[in-house]
């Protein structure tokens, strides 16, 4: 074997990942050759470094519980007409707002509901902390190809907590966060039109409508009509 | 029927959750985003589990895992910037390019080794992980990533070249 040869050779060689064969007609070259000597040492400094020196970052307590969480729902009941009855517990909301090319709404609102459970779960709630429109707004100035409606409720009882950039299907989107009582309400808008989804899809309830160029989409497992309230309150005038 | 799924699941992918999540970590150089990326995949393999037989569960949950974090990246950085960081070509002969063979690496701390492998280009850095790290063969890093293995064994060189370059100056400079 020859140095061209083996110095294109050195890496697969730490590696274990030689045939047989190769690896003793490397390790022969290596025994007589200074200089391919070297430099096998010096690739094996580095990965011995790496290995031992690099953090192998650990996963944080609750993933798991937070995913077993979201695969153990039953899957698609398909949205069924009627509601579950009373929720125990916190109910949230979540209001999503969506422009996009034609897809199976099936999926469409299985993505929705992923996003706002998963919204809910501690670390990425919001991007950007704000009460205020005029900071919310802005904030996705360059982050998205459109420029978002951004309105705050407070007095109605939907106060606004901040926003979120959301990659849904595919597209961008954005994602805004209200607070209802004890409800948080994400409201996710689209740039282009979204197929519509059903009212209800595992206790959790949509709403969307459209405004202008905006397509909008609510999901909650609040009361439907807490919901249908939020999103005239979007279609009142400004 | 639901409840087979869900045993298959946890005896298959919830295994490689801690490598899914190192991958991430050091694609998306955030701990929040790496969750959210890794809470994402391991729901999208949940959903395509039953279309997987046999095989290897490993590489195919880090495939996944990859397309995640390359989703968020390029919802993150705009298509222009995240094109320009993927596109740091092959020349699939590393020309190794050896220089001065001394290497002094006894006087690296360990965040001297975490920047250096921080800034090499994202296509080295991801199969540098996946080998040092994740301990997966050249086979396996081939299958999750979607390249030949010959690929992969000279991205490694490369990245090493890099590695060693920037440690052996990082002592002294």
């Amino acid at each position: 074997m020859n140095c061209e040869t083996a110095r294109t050779l050195i890496s697969a060689a730490i590696d274990g990942e030689l045939a047989p064969q190769e690896q003793r007609e490397f390790d022969e070259h290596v025994s007589s050759c200074a200089s391919c000597a070297a430099d096998l040492q010096r690739f094996q400094a580095v990965s011995r470094a790496v290995r031992e020196s690099a953090p192998r970052y650990s996963m944080p307590p609750g993933v798991l519980d937070a995913v077993r969480v979201r695969v153990g729902r039953p899957r698609p009941l398909i949205w069924q007409p009627f509601g579950l009855g009373a929720l125990a517990g916190v109910a949230l909301a979540s209001l999503v707002a969506v422009a996009l090319i034609s897809r199976p709404s099936a999926s469409l609102a299985e993505e929705l509901l992923d996003e706002h459970v998963r919204s809910l779960q501690g670390s990425h709630l919001v991007d950007v902390v704000s009460s205020d429109r005029h900071t919310v707004k802005p904030w996705f100035e360059g982050k998205l190809d459109f420029a978002p409606t951004v309105r705050d409720f407070a007095s109605q009882g939907y106060a606004l907590v901040g926003g979120r950039l959301e990659y849904l299907d595919g597209h961008a989107a954005a994602g805004l966060v209200y607070r209802h009582g004890l409800h948080v309400i994400n409201l996710f808008v689209f740039s282009v039109a979204v197929p519509a989804v059903p009212a209800e899809l595992r206790g959790y309830h949509f709403a969307s409508w459209r405004v202008g160029e905006l397509q909008y989409v609510a999901v909650s497992d609040t009361d439907q009509p807490e919901l249908d309230r939020l999103k005239s309150l979007y279609l009142s005038p400004n | 029927m639901a409840k087979r799924e869900n045993a298959r699941f946890e005896e298959l992918v919830l295994p490689h959750m801690g490598a899914g999540y190192n991958l991430a970590r050091w694609m998306l150089g955030d701990a929040d985003r790496a969750e959210d990326a890794l809470q994402d995949a391991a729901v999208k393999a949940f959903r395509s589990l039953s279309t997987v037989r046999g095989g290897e569960i490993k590489p195919w949950f880090l495939a996944i895992v990859r397309n995640t974090c390359l989703n968020a990246l390029r919802a993150a950085k705009g298509r222009r910037a995240f094109e320009m960081e993927f596109a740091d070509a092959d020349p699939d002969r590393a020309a190794v390019a050896l220089g001065t063979s001394d290497v002094v690496m006894e006087s690296m701390t360990s965040d001297d080794i975490q920047r250096a492998i921080e800034a090499l280009p994202a296509p080295l850095r991801e199969v540098v992980i996946l080998r040092e790290l994740e301990d997966l063969s050249y086979r396996e890093i081939a299958a999750a990533i979607g390249i030949p293995e010959g690929t992969v064994m000279s991205r490694l060189a490369r990245a090493r070249e890099r590695l060693a370059s920037a440690l052996s100056c990082g002592g002294t400079a």
